[in-house]
This record gives C-alpha cells, sequence and structure tokens, in this order.
C-alpha cells in the first residue's frame, strides 16, 4: 500500500511539474501575441532544436568538413574529424559510435530530428551513412542531447539536409574513383523558386576493398595478404520538396538507402568466400511542417521508416531475416516570453514494430511517448539558464522522469568568454532485442540511466585582423547506471540483465586559428579529448573489471587538421591520433595507438556560373598498419580522385 | 658489508632469472598438470592455452603465444595429446595446431576444417575430429599431420568416444542419434537414437557409453543420460532428469570408470549403478559459473572452470576427490576444456 501511495504521489508532482511548465507555454502565448512587434527580432533563429542550447555543448559540422567526405561514410568523417571514437570493423564492414566513453546504444543518430537507430539493436551502424547525401551535422555531448530526443546519454548526432531559397537551378554531378577497386558518384539537383524547392541527391558507391596487409598471426612468419569478402554496393536516393509562405515551411522527404556487403572475417578465421552477407535496405519518410504565428513557432513531424536487416552465414546455415517498422510522430511549441524566456514543449510518439525470426511469435511491438518541456532563460544576455523536464511512458507504464538544468555566463560584457555548467538525468530504453530477443530477451528490464555533470569554457578572440582564435574545454563526469549486459543464466541460453554501473569522465579541448584575408583563407584546428571510462560497481562476482578502463575506449584521442585556401587552390591535411585501446576487460591486453595522416588538394574554378572541381586525396599517407578491432586490418595508403562539376541555371 | 651486499644482489638476481626463464622456457611442461582451453570471445581471437602444474601448483597462461609469437586463434575448443604431439582444435579458425607436447613450439597448423569441435585419438596414426556446422567428420592422419578423409556423417557432429574399433559420434545441435563408425574403415555402420541433443559422452569401466542429452536450449524436452552397450548399440538405461528446466552438460568420468561427473546448477557426482540422477550437486556453484570441468583419473582431483561473465578472465577451481576447494587460480577469457597431462610417476 505504502508503495502504491508513493507512485501516486510522485505522478502527481510529475503530472504537476508537467503543468506548471505547460503553463508557462501557454502564458507565452499570449504574452508573445501581445508582443509581436517589440519582439520580432528575437524569433529570427529558426531552429526547432537550438544547436547553442544556453549552458551545453554542442557543434556543427558544416560544408566545409562535409565536402572533402562527399564520398565516404558517417564513420569516415567523424573517426577524422571529430572527438568521438568510432569502433569499426575496417573498410566496408560496420561501424558505431562512442561519445565520451559510453556504448554504441547510448547514441541517438537522427535525421532531421526524427531517430533513425536501427530500433532491434538500438544503435546505428554509421558505415551505412553516406556524407555525400547530408547538407550539416549537428553534434550534441552529453545533456545537449535532452531535447533532441530520448536516449542520447553519450549523445545525440543529427544529420541535416535542408533547402537552398532561391530561383536557380543547380546541377551537380560528382563523380570519383580510388584504391581498392573504390568507384563512387553523388549528383544533386536543386531546382524551383523563393517558395517551392525540390532537392534530387542520389549515391552510388561499389568497392572492392582489397587492399594489402601484413598478416603477422595466423603463421609463424609474417605474410602480405589481401583483404577478401570485402565488397561492398551502396546506393541511395533522397527526395526533398519543401513549399514556403512567409515563414512557414511545408516538407515532405524520403530516403531510400540500401547497402549489400560481403562481410570479412577476422583475420584469424578461415572462412570461405561470400560465406557472411549483410543487407541493409531502408526507406525513410518524413512529413513536416514548421510555423509561425506571431512570437509562436510550432512544428508538426509526421515520419514513417521500414528499414530491413538480412544477415546470412552459409557456414553456420544462418538466414536471418529482420523488418522494422517506426511510426513517429512529433510536435512542438516554441513561446518567447519577452526578451528573456523562451520556452518549447515537445511530444514525440514513437511506435515500433519489429518482425524477426527471432523473436516470440515472430513480431512484437512497443510504443514510446514521451512529453518534454524546456525553458531557456537568458538574461539580458550575459546570464543564461536552462531547464529541461522529460516524461516518457513506454507501453503504458511511466517511467522515471529525466531532467535537465543548464547555467551560462559571459564572464565579460562584449567579449565572447563563456562559462557553462550543466547537470542532467538522462535514461535509455533498452533495445527491442534486449528485451524481446528469443531465447533471453528480458521484458523486465530497466532503462539505463545517467547522471551527468560537466563544466565548459568557451571563447573566440580576435588578435589582430584578420586573425582569429577560438577555443573551449569541456570537463564532464558521468555515472551510468543499470548498463545492460547478457549473461549467462540458469538455462542453456543467455539473459540481458542490468548488472553494471560504470563512470565516464574526461575533457574535450580545442582550439583553431582562422586567417581570412584576399584571396587567402585558412584554418588551423587542434583538438585533444581524454576519457576515462571504467566499471563502477558490478553485480557479477569479482568482477574483474571494476576500475578498469572499458574495452575499445580509447583515453587519449587528438585531432588536427589544417586548410589552406588561396584563390581556387585549396589543401586540406588532416592529422588523427587514437591511443591505446584496451581488448580485456581487465586492460592486460590492448590494440597500440595508432597516427594516420591524409591530404587532400584540389583547384576549382568558376566559369560562366559553374563550378569545375577536380581534387586528389591521399589517405593513410604513411601506410600505418592499424586495427580499430583487434584482428580487422585497416587499409594503408590510399588514393581516390574526385571531379566535381556544377551547373548553375 | 659492500661484499655482502654484491652477494645478496647476486642471489636476488639468480632467482629472479630462474623464475622469469622457468615462465619464459616452458620448462614446468615437462611435469605433470592438466592444459586449460581458454575460448575467448566469440570473434574476438583471443583464444589462449594455459596450463596447471601439479610441480609448481600454480597456472602458467598464455603459453601458446609466449612459445610461439602469435595467438592460438579464434575460440580453441579441445586438445587432445598423441604421443610426443598436442593436437589442439581451433573452432572459428578453422585448424588444427599441432605442437610439441614439451615445448609447446608449433610443429604444423592443419587448415582447411569446417567449424572443427573435438578431437579422438584412434590411434597413434589416426585422429577424428567433428564439426558443429559440416555434415563430416575429418579424419586427420598423425603421421605427417595432414587432413586423411571424411566420413560423411550427413549431420553434424559433436562429441566423441572411441572403444575397440569402434568410434561413437553424437549428432548434437538439434539433433537426437549418436552415430556409430567403423574405425578400420572409416565407415558409418550404425546410429542410435537417443533423446534431444546428446552434448557428450564417455565410457565407463564396463564399457558402457553413456550420453548426456541436455534437452536441447528451448527446454521442450527432459534431459537423459543414456547408457548404451557398445558391442550391441543398443541402449540398457535411460536416466530422465526430473524436470524441463534441468539442462545439464559436460559429463565427465574417473580414472576407474565407474564415478559419472556433469555440471547441473553445480557439479553433480553418481555412480554408474544409480538408478537416479542426483537431487542435489556434489559441488555448489557459490556465486561461480561452472562452465567446463575434468576430473583427474590418477587422484580424483576435480578441476572445474568458471566462465565468470564470459567476457573477462574466468577461473580455474581445483577441489579434491571430496570436493574441498584446494585452489581458485585465474585463467584466462572462457576456460573451458580440462586436459590432463600426468606422468607416470604422478600420484
Amino acid at each position: 500500500m505504502g508503495s502504491y501511495r508513493h507512485r501516486m504521489l510522485t505522478l502527481k508532482v510529475y503530472i504537476t511539474g508537467l503543468l506548471l511548465l505547460t503553463g508557462i507555454s501557454i502564458k507565452a502565448q499570449i504574452s508573445s501575441e501581445l508582443d509581436t512587434i517589440e519582439i520580432k527580432e528575437v524569433i529570427i533563429t529558426h531552429k526547432k532544436v537550438p544547436a547553442d542550447l544556453i549552458g551545453f555543448k554542442s557543434i556543427a559540422i558544416d560544408s566545409s568538413v562535409t565536402g572533402n567526405f562527399s564520398h565516404e561514410t558517417l564513420a569516415d568523417l567523424l573517426a577524422q574529424s571529430s572527438d568521438i571514437s568510432v569502433k569499426s570493423y575496417g573498410v566496408g564492414g560496420s561501424a558505431t559510435p562512442s561519445f565520451r566513453g559510453t556504448s554504441a546504444s547510448q547514441t541517438q543518430l537522427q535525421w532531421n530530428n526524427i531517430s533513425i537507430n536501427n530500433p532491434m539493436l538500438g544503435q546505428a551502424d554509421l558505415s551505412l551513412i553516406p556524407v555525400g547525401l547530408i547538407d550539416k551535422i549537428d553534434i550534441y555531448y552529453g545533456g545537449s542531447s535532452m531535447p533532441a530526443g530520448n536516449g542520447g546519454i553519450g549523445g545525440t548526432i543529427n544529420l541535416q539536409t535542408k533547402p537552398v531559397w532561391n530561383n536557380n537551378t543547380t546541377i551537380t554531378l560528382n563523380p570519383g574513383a580510388g584504391s581498392f577497386g573504390h568507384y563512387s558518384g553523388v549528383v544533386k539537383v536543386r531546382t524551383g523558386s523563393l517558395s517551392f524547392q525540390s532537392v534530387t541527391k542520389a549515391y552510388m558507391q561499389y568497392a572492392e576493398n582489397n587492399f594489402s596487409f601484413l598478416n603477422d598471426v595466423s603463421s609463424a612468419e609474417p605474410v602480405w595478404e589481401i583483404r577478401r569478402n570485402n565488397q561492398t554496393f551502396q546506393k541511395g536516393l533522397l527526395q526533398e520538396l519543401y513549399y514556403r509562405k512567409l515563414k512557414n515551411v511545408l516538407s515532405a522527404r524520403l530516403w531510400y538507402q540500401s547497402a549489400d556487403r560481403n562481410l570479412p572475417a577476422s583475420i584469424l578465421i578461415q572462412q570461405p568466400d561470400g560465406n557472411e552477407k549483410q543487407l541493409d535496405e531502408s526507406l525513410r519518410t518524413i512529413i513536416n511542417y514548421d510555423g509561425f504565428k506571431g512570437l509562436t513557432e510550432y512544428f508538426i513531424a509526421g515520419s514513417f521508416s521500414v528499414s530491413k536487416l538480412d544477415y546470412s552465414n552459409k557456414l553456420a546455415s544462418i538466414d536471418s531475416r529482420n523488418l522494422s517498422e517506426m511510426l513517429i510522430l512529433k510536435a512542438g511549441l516554441v513561446n518567447n516570453i519577452g526578451q528573456y524566456v523562451r520556452t518549447k514543449i515537445t511530444i514525440d510518439n514513437e511506435n515500433t514494430l519489429v518482425k524477426s525470426e527471432n523473436y516470440e511469435d515472430n513480431r512484437t511491438g512497443r510504443n514510446v511517448v514521451s512529453v518534454t518541456a524546456l525553458a531557456e532563460v537568458n538574461g539580458s544576455g550575459r546570464f543564461g539558464a536552462t531547464f529541461l523536464f522529460r516524461e516518457i511512458i513506454n507501453n503504458n507504464s511511466i517511467l522515471l522522469p529525466d531532467y535537465s538544468t543548464g547555467l551560462q555566463m559571459q564572464i565579460a560584457a562584449g567579449r565572447e568568454y563563456y562559462l557553462k555548467a550543466n547537470y542532467s538525468r538522462n535514461s535509455k530504453l533498452p533495445s527491442m532485442n534486449d528485451l524481446y530477443w528469443a531465447p533471453g530477451g528480458n521484458p523486465s528490464l530497466m532503462n539505463e540511466s545517467a547522471n551527468m555533470f560537466e563544466i565548459i569554457y568557451e571563447m573566440k578572440e580576435q588578435i589582430y585582423s584578420p586573425l582569429y582564435l577560438n577555443f573551449d574545454i569541456a570537463l564532464y563526469h558521468n555515472t551510468i547506471k543499470n548498463m545492460i549486459q547478457w549473461l549467462p543464466g540458469n538455462y542453456a541460453y543467455w539473459m540481458a540483465e542490468n548488472v553494471k554501473s560504470v563512470n565516464t569522465s574526461g575533457l574535450e579541448s580545442e582550439l583553431s586559428f582562422s586567417y581570412t584575408h584576399n584571396k587567402i583563407s585558412s584554418i588551423l584546428k587542434l583538438s585533444y579529448t581524454y576519457t576515462r571510462a571504467t566499471t563502477k560497481d558490478s553485480e557479477i562476482t569479482n568482477d574483474e573489471s571494476i576500475g578498469k578502463q572499458l574495452i575499445y575506449v580509447p583515453e587519449n584521442q587528438a585531432n588536427a587538421a589544417l586548410r589552406f585556401n588561396y584563390s581556387g587552390f585549396y589543401s586540406n591535411w588532416i592529422s588523427s591520433f587514437t591511443g591505446r585501446r584496451y581488448t580485456t576487460l581487465d586492460n592486460t591486453s590492448y590494440l597500440p595507438a595508432y597516427f594516420i595522416n591524409s591530404l587532400s588538394v584540389g583547384y576549382g574554378i568558376n566559369h560562366k556560373d559553374n563550378l569545375y572541381n577536380l581534387s586528389l586525396t591521399a589517405d593513410n599517407i604513411f601506410s600505418t598498419g592499424y586495427e580499430a578491432i583487434a584482428y580487422y586490418p585497416q587499409p594503408g595508403r590510399s588514393f581516390s580522385l574526385k571531379l566535381l562539376i556544377q551547373f548553375i541555371k | 658489508m659492500k661484499k655482502l651486499f654484491i652477494s645478496i644482489s647476486i642471489v636476488i638476481i639468480f632467482i629472479s632469472c630462474d623464475k622469469n626463464s622457468d615462465d619464459r622456457n616452458g620448462s614446468f611442461l615437462s611435469g605433470s598438470g592438466a592444459f586449460i582451453i581458454n575460448e575467448g570471445n566469440f570473434m574476438g581471437g583471443n583464444g589462449s592455452l594455459s596450463f596447471y602444474s601439479y610441480d609448481s601448483l600454480k597456472i602458467y597462461n598464455d603459453i601458446f603465444i609466449n612459445a610461439n609469437g602469435r595467438p592460438l586463434g579464434d575460440v580453441p575448443n579441445s586438445l587432445a595429446i598423441s604421443g610426443e604431439r598436442i593436437y589442439i582444435v581451433v573452432n572459428n579458425s578453422g585448424k588444427v595446431e599441432v605442437v610439441d607436447k614439451n615445448t609447446l613450439e608449433s610443429v604444423k597448423t592443419i587448415t582447411g576444417l569446417i567449424a572443427p569441435r573435438n578431437i579422438s585419438i584412434v590411434s597413434s596414426t589416426k585422429a577424428y575430429v567433428s564439426s558443429i556446422y559440416s555434415d563430416s567428420v575429418t579424419v586427420l592422419d598423425l603421421t605427417d599431420n595432414s587432413i586423411s578423409g571424411f566420413i560423411n556423417l550427413r549431420r553434424s557432429s559433436e562429441a566423441i568416444a572411441v572403444i575397440r574399433n569402434k568410434a561413437f559420434i553424437s549428432n548434437w545441435v538439434g539433433g537426437a542419434e549418436v552415430l556409430v563408425i567403423d574405425t578400420d574403415r572409416d565407415k558409418v555402420i550404425d546410429s542410435i537414437s537417443v533423446a534431444m541433443e546428446p552434448e557428450s559422452m564417455v565410457i565407463d569401466k564396463n564399457k558402457m557409453l553413456w550420453v548426456l542429452c541436455n534437452g536441447g536450449w528451448k527446454r521442450e524436452f527432459y534431459a537423459e543420460l543414456i547408457g548404451v552397450n557398445t558391442s550391441t548399440n543398443v541402449i540398457e538405461k535411460r536416466l530422465v532428469f526430473p524436470t524441463k528446466l534441468a539442462s545439464p552438460s559436460c559429463l565427465q568420468i574417473d580414472g576407474d570408470g565407474s564415478t559419472l561427473y556433469y555440471l547441473e546448477s553445480g557439479l553433480r557426482k553418481m555412480k554408474t549403478d544409480a538408478e537416479t540422477v542426483p537431487a542435489t550437486p556434489y559441488i555448489a556453484e557459490s556465486g561461480h559459473y561452472f562452465y567446463k570441468m575434468g576430473i583427474n583419473p590418477v587422484n580424483g582431483d576435480i578441476l572445474v572452470t568458471d566462465a565468470v561473465d564470459y567476457q573477462q578472465k574466468g577461473h580455474l577451481l581445483i577441489y579434491d576427490s571430496a570436493g574441498k576447494l584446494l585452489s581458485d587460480e585465474m585463467a584466462d577469457i572462457i576456460p573451458g576444456m580440462v586436459c590432463f597431462k600426468l606422468n607416470s610417476d604422478f600420484n
């Protein structure tokens, strides 16, 4: 009885909190309508999910970076140009992200703010995302991911595709070829007017990935071998239609993506060619309406996606066919109250249906509703605060709420020096496989939940015109509870259980210098990341992993990038360092650190409004031998040539 | 004083060098002990070999990589000793590593096997290797350590027990049969219908074949312990486990062939003439995850492996024949099969 009363009391507190925040929103709407003229300038930032959430850290990767990776995957881009650790089975193989020492399933991947994580695995394969289809990438760290949606304990990566509002028709042809039988091409057509835009993008890539590597583990003497059974064929089509009236935008998007891959085995495993294959196929749609009325912004989005994942292993007689469908309905209301307060309330309903021979009755569904209320206070420009509260209802069960608060201070008036701090409680629902896989799925699993604390310092300074300096550093500490692990149970199969707690802490820092003068522009970026991720406690008897660094989480990572443009010539040097990664839970075995360098050079000219651009890239210039996962070799030096022709009419 | 210091230093250095060289050169292998196959994580490539020495009463890990400078492979599963050679079956690497018994230095790597599981020495010149995925048993020629042929079973294979000129081979995953092979002709000559998923087998002092059928992972069938007359290939005894939830594994037998051991929520022990399976464990798990075991054929020691969570390094638990824990040694990831190497002077 006591427990029931406690739950009811807790529920009342949550509902009261929600109503209070909703009340703020309603009040704000009324207020904003009254003050439309006075406040109008404030609402020009059209952001459903603000990239600069007060008191939090997020970054954007724009076309200056994505352009260099237009023929590569999101995994390649993030591995070389971000502080996110990417665990990759090698070129062509699957690749998953790790933010701040968290697991792949604790990272959310979104497309225009709609989750595209595989619901069965609860994670995304970054090797399936061609950068050529993406216009901009937002990366939200830790608590800053919470306005974007559920489950991003480590963070959220949001892929943006968007229109360019003009009357031009732009046709872009972007073929490329490279080492190891790599052929790819991107075609983009943008056309329309100031009120209507159609964007069509098509992508194709075929690669043999038959690179040579030194095998020093399979026999007494090291032998140079050719990586086999590593072919990939990917294709994708993205069609987007936008209609704009005043600032209101109606959009419809469709994205078809297919990846047909042979999966190479570890070099310690002998298996015949073509033994393991995986076909990933997805069709995703989004219809979205962004509206403005006075000082009120609102949006309604509906998304339906179907994802197929077929895996076969001839030797093991496995032919696993899996289909998941997701229907997502999302709506949000943003109000500006006076000059300093902004509220946002979002309702998100995700309905998932998985059809798999590996589930009881071959199909299982789940419905998750979440309500998120956000208030941002930006006091006279120098002080700001964010408050967020979220309630999740999972198949009619009301879960413990998530919440977040962030504070921000501009250290000196008129100077771009900021100090930020935030604290969040975030959670992630178990994946469908963790819950329902037969045998061993455990419907009684609790959410993985995290308490997260972060301090950030950011500054931007003009050293002298035109040389600018940017610097930021973030220190964070997370405690993640109820981590899910599959363990042997009392029967002849394993079961998913909540067994561990994990501490992750570290720092991320970036220093950049940018210089632009006449025909010269240059930017130098240096970043360093330290990640300490350890098992805090465990329900496993004599768990040797307690206090040890989690496997495949590097403690040290660093990146350096130097971009230089002069007239039509440009070059881009990227160096990335990944430190030692342990491969056993007791940290007695590890993969050595590696240092990879790549260089792109190119030349572009404009002729009669048309653009012609030719670039040559050399990856892993010094042919460093390395592995991101043990016994899955990565390629040595490789070259690729890309041509870009853009017709503008 | 200075001389004393130098003398002590020399002694310390000498002792240190001696200890290290003993570990490094593998001299401990000349004594009696037990090999432990550490399966490692599937696809992790971190399988390894350990040796528990009865001379030093300690375990030596990573002895294959120390001897050969390369990892053993992905999921080593079983091991057999024949003469001066050790044959290590590496399941997911599809190979058999042949090494010298006393140095562990590689003699040959036999490749081209499909998902090999268990090895049984048929004679001084021949061995059989079962396979979890292929339809055939691989025949090894031990004179030149090569594949000499295949015996088509038309089904996968797991445990192998050899007596006289017969080999009994179980069809484990999804199966319910034991096939009988004439080892002189390498031909299937009979099949015996047993219960669901015959996982492990031993032969007792009366030449009775004991087949432990675990009932299948779905728990739709009862597990059974079945006795088969190896002369007639006829089932003579069936002991049915009391509940479908019972999922026994790893049947072993003691040195004189009169006591059976297996794992099922702890370690169970029973005489071969018992009429029911034991209701309670002989050794309780007590927070461990018992995975595999071996019974010392000379002194009855019970060596049980604890796989912990199948992710981190496991343990080798050494009990005496009375079930008293003698030692707890850290092995490697997923310690599995235990294979004794006992010299003639061991007692």
